[in-house]
């Protein structure tokens, strides 16, 4: 039930959160609690090179594609690219990758090898900050 | 199979297929939404970024904490008052008054109001907050919305609903799954922010339905919900409306729930909602627009119609406000049997919701 067309729809520009690679980032994450928050340095900014399974079904991957994770309806994770599911990732990083999703930390990063089914990423962990993306939008 | 439109075009790896109802192949925007809003879809550069946000549309991974929420469940009736209707509460001290985000928070600067006094609450008179508000405050306030919470958490509402990121029914479905489970993030915001919070549920079609029950049932702490039906105009729409929400309590299958309705003015819809609802209260800033604008609501069976009044305003909201009280009380009596019955595992925490 939303609402009908005729409904004004106006002046409206999504206004994303800024993404940070920065040890500030993570302050806008949820509620959970702060993963690693013992350590002096922030535990989910954190760079990997997970081997993802390529979905059959998919658009495939090249070399060089962006790629982001994202939480799905299956226990692994889905691999996302231009708006399609082209992946899933069930590697040793996923528990911690979902305790930092919980808590609203993004992974994303790119394609760097393509091997039959499998392709190897390099995925890089980063803190959603309070504060639009760009005020001037 | 109907006809083919421009629109129709699902794309060939459509993450959300599991959520989509069958007629609905709405995957791209296609560039011809209107001029003036900014529509996700499954075109749009940054739509791998947003899920990730949002984690996802799937609900379950949001979880509902214990919380300790007003009792709603005796109170038929909450009126929706704004800045500057303070003189209306003179006469009429209502249990609750529900307040609009947009009346503590500025549309674009995102000021919050540094307390309540504009709306001159009664003593006793508990404040709930109902996060309907514009597309521009609403998006606006996406990215800063911790802050303003934390903020508007100091300002004493007994309870916030999550806030109505828009759909529309013409708008490429990426567009209002994210919204839907944005709303969502927000309840946890408002969970984190220490706000007892509502969470409001909106949908497009039945799957949509489904998984709020789905995620219901995977949150027993969460005994009420909020709808807010005010954008609904026409005929067409209300009963799509009721159709939508016969199923949605019917696939409840007994999972009690009470409903927090905002909107609807009219006696008749108020009547459907109730022989719809297990268990429900209704707001609307109907009782006090119609006061401020001197006029007196009067009512025969399930009509209801205003006129002018010289009385003073206060007295014409208590009127107003009275007159949905008495209408909803007589049809809780009159139907005792689905009235307020929500009654479930009360823990600690929990005021007993039950009615003695």
């Amino acid at each position: 039930m939303g609402k009908g067309s005729g409904t004004s729809k106006t002046n409206v520009t999504k206004r994303p959160q800024r993404l940070s690679d920065s040890e500030a980032a993570g302050t806008g994450g949820a509620s959970s609690g702060e993963v690693g928050s013992e350590n002096s340095t922030n535990a989910c900014l954190f760079q990997f090179t997970p081997v993802i399974e390529i979905d059959p079904k998919g658009p495939g991957l090249r070399t060089g594609q962006p790629v982001t994770l994202v939480q799905g309806k299956s226990t692994a994770l889905d691999v996302m690219s231009g708006g399609a599911k082209v992946a899933s990732f069930s590697g040793s990083e996923q528990a911690l990758v979902e305790q930092c999703m919980a808590i609203g930390y993004v992974y994303k990063g790119v394609v760097r090898a393509v091997n039959g089914s499998n392709a190897t990423c390099s995925v890089k962990g980063f803190g959603v900050q309070n504060g639009p993306a760009n005020d001037t939008r | 199979m109907g006809q083919l439109t421009i629109l129709d075009n699902r794309a060939p790896h459509c993450p959300f297929v599991h959520r989509l109802e069958e007629h609905d192949n709405h995957c791209f925007s296609m560039g011809i939404e209107k001029p003036g809003y900014e529509v996700l879809a499954e075109d749009h550069p940054d739509i791998d970024e947003w899920l990730a946000v949002i984690r996802g549309i799937d609900l379950q991974n949001v979880r509902a904490l214990p919380v300790m929420l007003p009792d709603f469940f005796n109170t038929d009736f909450i009126p929706t008052i704004r800045r500057g209707d303070s003189e209306l509460l003179a006469a009429h001290k209502p249990k609750f008054v529900a307040i609009r985000l947009e009346d503590v928070v500025s549309r674009h600067e995102l000021r919050v109001a540094k307390n309540l006094d504009r709306f001159g609450l009664p003593k006793g008179t508990k404040p709930i907050l109902q996060c309907y508000g514009s597309d521009t405050l609403i998006e606006n306030l996406w990215p800063l919305r911790k802050e303003v919470f934390a903020q508007l958490a100091k300002l004493g509402f007994v309870a916030a609903t999550s806030v109505n990121y828009s759909m529309w029914d013409d708008q490429p479905h990426a567009e209002r799954l994210i919204n839907i489970k944005r709303g969502l993030i927000t309840f946890e915001d408002w969970q984190a922010a220490g706000v007892p919070a509502i969470p409001h549920i909106y949908w497009y079609g039945y799957k949509d339905l489904a998984a709020w029950a789905e995620w219901l049932r995977a949150n027993p702490d969460v005994d009420v919900v909020a709808i807010n039906l005010q954008t609904i105009r026409s005929q067409l729409e209300w009963d799509q409306a009721m159709r939508h929400l016969a199923y949605f309590v019917s696939i409840l299958k007994g999972r009690p729930v009470h409903f927090l309705i905002n909107g609807p003015s009219s006696l008749v819809r108020v009547h459907e909602l109730n022989d719809l609802l297990p268990s429900f209260t209704l707001s609307n800033a109907y009782v006090t627009r119609t006061a401020s604008a001197g006029q007196i609501i009067s009512r025969q069976d399930d009509d209801a119609w205003t006129n002018y009044s010289p009385l003073p305003r206060r007295d014409i909201f208590r009127s107003n406000s009275t007159l949905y009280e008495q209408y909803l009380a007589k049809m809780r009596d009159k139907y005792p049997a689905k009235t307020k019955n929500i009654q479930r595992n009360p823990s600690p925490q929990k005021e007993n919701p039950a009615k003695p």
